[in-house]
């Protein structure tokens, strides 16, 4: 199994708000040089990764995981260094005030979100500011800040990967690059067990905003896409008596829904219990809130299924995640592969 | 730039809330090694350092070494850890926190301040700050047996967050309050030391516990020595902040130690108030006098102490204090060092207690 820690690590660290994911080059690259033997930048601004077929016959398969997080836009600077922003996807306020953050502008530069002293807060203590009137605290003149933030620069939160018990991680933008991280193990398991098919690994931009994944696929036009991106698990706040109750430990999650693939999911499904694999399936009858949502309908239509990781405190820079989980999912989908590759090809 | 900005990392860093102040301690003691010429501890931990004077006028300068913290209080059968609040927060800056859990002479873990996902919040609880109640700690464990493995009711939980030097001369830490206090005591007696300097006053340098829950060690410190004057070095609340008008900004980094006239627990001596002013004029050290009247610190109980004490708070402006992303001008704490030090070797005839 690939090392999963050291691929989050990679993945995550630099610059990947939606459509700012230049920071992550140095990641990809690694990955192309070490399972490719392609990698192309689609004009929408996926990344494609092809493993080129070693014998005719395969289906076409693509893994799809997007690599892009949210985060913050800046609009304005201010007096003393401090700068407007604006928000790019959803962000959770609660987490804001004194948060660490990285501003991506000329340079890196270290930054922290304003949290305004208690004798400066007036009326309801426990409401908070929305995002556009939160300030940045970039320690510098307003005259360097001009300098050397351009307008428009994104602001990112701040990369720290921690390890807690079990296994499991914390640190940001594991939407969704932790599945990317499970996609990869995937493919290299494929690899050391010497699958000869076509494997393609989507890894696509600005699904936090506009889900420009079709724009890739369009190109692309597979047999057929595993779309994996995270999904909230259960935590005590939620209700008690959910039917949906998946939660960190408790491997993928598979997802039936009518705009995806019934029958093809089913498969996965099937697969899955014929052959022991740890999962569990939650309905989301008319939306997964994912690029699976959409990559159905491109060019003729594609099969596509969506296997999630489930993840605590989501669009957060406390992002859990369980690593057992992402080694499972990981050898769900590899298994998978392989029985779409062998009906083809037997 | 005084040296002790590397010193103030290493104690930031410490796990130190209130009533656990020993790691804080142990490096404190360690810098200060054979640097005084008495050193105390009473009973709740209070340690003070003495460098005898030529005279019998005593100064007492204290810096309080907690910070604030959370304790734990319960375990859920999920192995989420509850808490309560050791000190003052202001409930925003909590959701979503890195912490380290632990408690004196335990190994300290890692876990985070759990949220519910945006995607979980009905439209009502959007916007609005979690209550504390509400919050909980995952250290990644997975039921309650699993999580009494590592950590036990009465344990405490601090931020876990880094020492940064960031933009013009700015420094952002946690615990700034008040290990910048402390910092700025041991730099000063390194520098005594180093010049073989004898001070005027007997020098009494305190390094208090309990400050944050206002149940001061400062308090029995000060009783014990009954000093003749106090010089309180803090950190202190500013917003001077874009957007903010002036007169509500406290004051502003990068101007000077602030010194105050007044603030919750303290109506300071005007003689005190000239007395600091004066004596950063003399010597040409940015101060500024502290615009609002607000937040309190071991002043309170010190100047009421043993029959009366002359007390002055000199504190360094610091955005964002009590969270995570404290935020510090370094030229500040370069002033506030040459203040104290400036005080401590001041003649006794020429301060307000001759």
């Amino acid at each position: 199994m690939a090392d999963l820690f050291d691929l989050t690590s990679r993945l995550t660290c630099g610059c990947s708000v939606s459509g700012f994911e230049h920071g992550q080059e140095d990641a990809l690259r690694y990955i192309r040089d070490k399972y490719f033997d392609e990698m192309r930048r689609e004009p929408a601004g996926s990344y494609v990764f092809i493993r080129r077929a070693k014998k005719p016959g395969y289906p076409r398969i693509m893994f799809d995981a997007h690599m892009d997080e949210v985060g913050m836009m800046v609009t304005e600077i201010l007096d003393g260094g401090f700068l407007r922003v604006t928000n790019i996807g959803g962000l959770d306020t609660r987490i804001l005030p004194a948060a660490d953050v990285t501003v991506y502008g000329k340079e890196t530069l270290y930054g922290v979100v304003v949290s305004t002293p208690p004798h400066l807060q007036t009326g309801d203590r426990m409401k908070l500011p929305k995002v556009q009137d939160m300030l940045i605290d970039t320690g510098l003149s307003k005259e360097k800040a001009e300098e050397l933030i351009p307008v428009g620069s994104p602001v990112g939160y701040r990369f720290k990967l921690t390890r807690l018990k079990n296994n499991r991680i914390c640190g940001k933008g594991f939407d969704d690059k932790i599945c990317a991280v499970a996609g990869i193990a995937a493919i290299e398991q494929l690899i050391n067990e010497g699958y000869e098919g076509e494997l393609i690994l989507l890894l696509s931009t600005k699904e936090e905003i506009s889900r420009a994944v079709v724009a890739a696929v369009y190109e692309l036009q597979p047999d057929y896409a595993i779309v994996s991106d995270v999904c909230c698990a259960w935590v005590p706040e939620c209700d008690e008596n959910a039917i949906r109750k998946t939660t960190v430990g408790d491997g993928p999650e598979i997802s039936l829904s009518a705009i995806t693939d019934v029958r093809f999911t089913k498969r996965l499904i099937e697969f899955a219990k014929k052959n022991g694999y740890k999962h569990t399936v939650c309905v989301e009858a008319t939306s997964t809130g994912t690029n699976a949502n959409d990559i159905p309908l491109v060019g003729m239509g594609i099969p596509t299924l969506l296997v999630s990781i489930p993840l605590k405190n989501m669009h957060t820079y406390s992002e859990v995640v369980s690593l057992d989980d992402v080694a499972d999912t990981a050898s769900l989908v590899a298994g998978f592969i392989k029985e779409l590759g062998g009906e083809h090809n037997g | 730039m005084a040296k002790g900005i590397e010193l103030l990392e290493k104690l930031c860093q410490a796990f130190g809330p209130t009533s656990c102040e020993y790691d804080v301690a142990d490096v404190i003691c360690e810098q200060l090694e054979g640097k005084y010429d008495e050193h105390t501890v009473d009973f709740i931990g209070d340690h003070v350092f003495r460098i005898k004077g030529k005279t019998d006028k005593k100064l007492m300068l204290s810096a309080h070494m907690d910070e604030v913290g959370l304790m734990i209080s319960g375990i859920d059968e999920h192995g989420y850890l509850h808490f309560q609040p050791v000190g003052g927060f202001d409930v925003k800056v909590l959701c979503g926190r890195k912490l380290f859990v632990g408690n004196y002479g335990k190994e300290k873990i890692s876990g985070l301040i759990a949220s519910k996902a945006i995607h979980q919040q009905s439209a009502e609880e959007r916007g609005k700050a979690t209550p504390i109640d509400k919050m909980y700690i995952d250290i990644g464990a997975t039921s309650k047996e699993d999580a009494e493995k590592y950590v036990e009711v009465g344990d405490y939980a601090v931020f876990d967050s880094d020492f940064v030097k960031f933009g013009d001369g700015m420094i952002k830490g946690k615990a700034v309050d008040d290990r910048l206090g402390c910092a700025i005591l041991c730099d000063v007696i390194d520098y005594i030391h180093e010049n073989k300097i004898v001070p005027d006053f007997d020098l009494y340098f305190c390094f208090t516990v309990r400050e944050e829950v206002g149940r001061s060690g400062a308090l029995v410190t000060a009783n014990r020595i009954q000093p003749d004057m106090a010089l309180v070095l803090e950190a202190t609340a500013v917003g001077d902040i874009a957007d903010t008008p002036d007169h509500k900004r406290v004051a502003d980094t990068g101007k000077g130690p602030t010194v105050s006239f007044m603030d919750n627990g303290t109506a300071y001596l005007p003689e005190m108030v000239d007395f600091a002013m004066g004596l950063g004029e003399k010597h040409n050290i940015p101060c500024q006098l502290k615009r609002y009247v607000s937040g309190g610190n071991d002043a309170g109980h010190i100047h009421k102490s043993s029959g009366g004490v002359k007390t002055i708070a000199v504190s360094c402006p610091t955005r964002y204090i009590h969270s995570a992303s404290c935020v510090f001008n370094s030229a500040d704490y370069d002033s506030m060092y040459r203040l104290a030090r400036q005080t401590a070797l001041c003649p006794v005839d020429e301060t307000p207690v001759k």
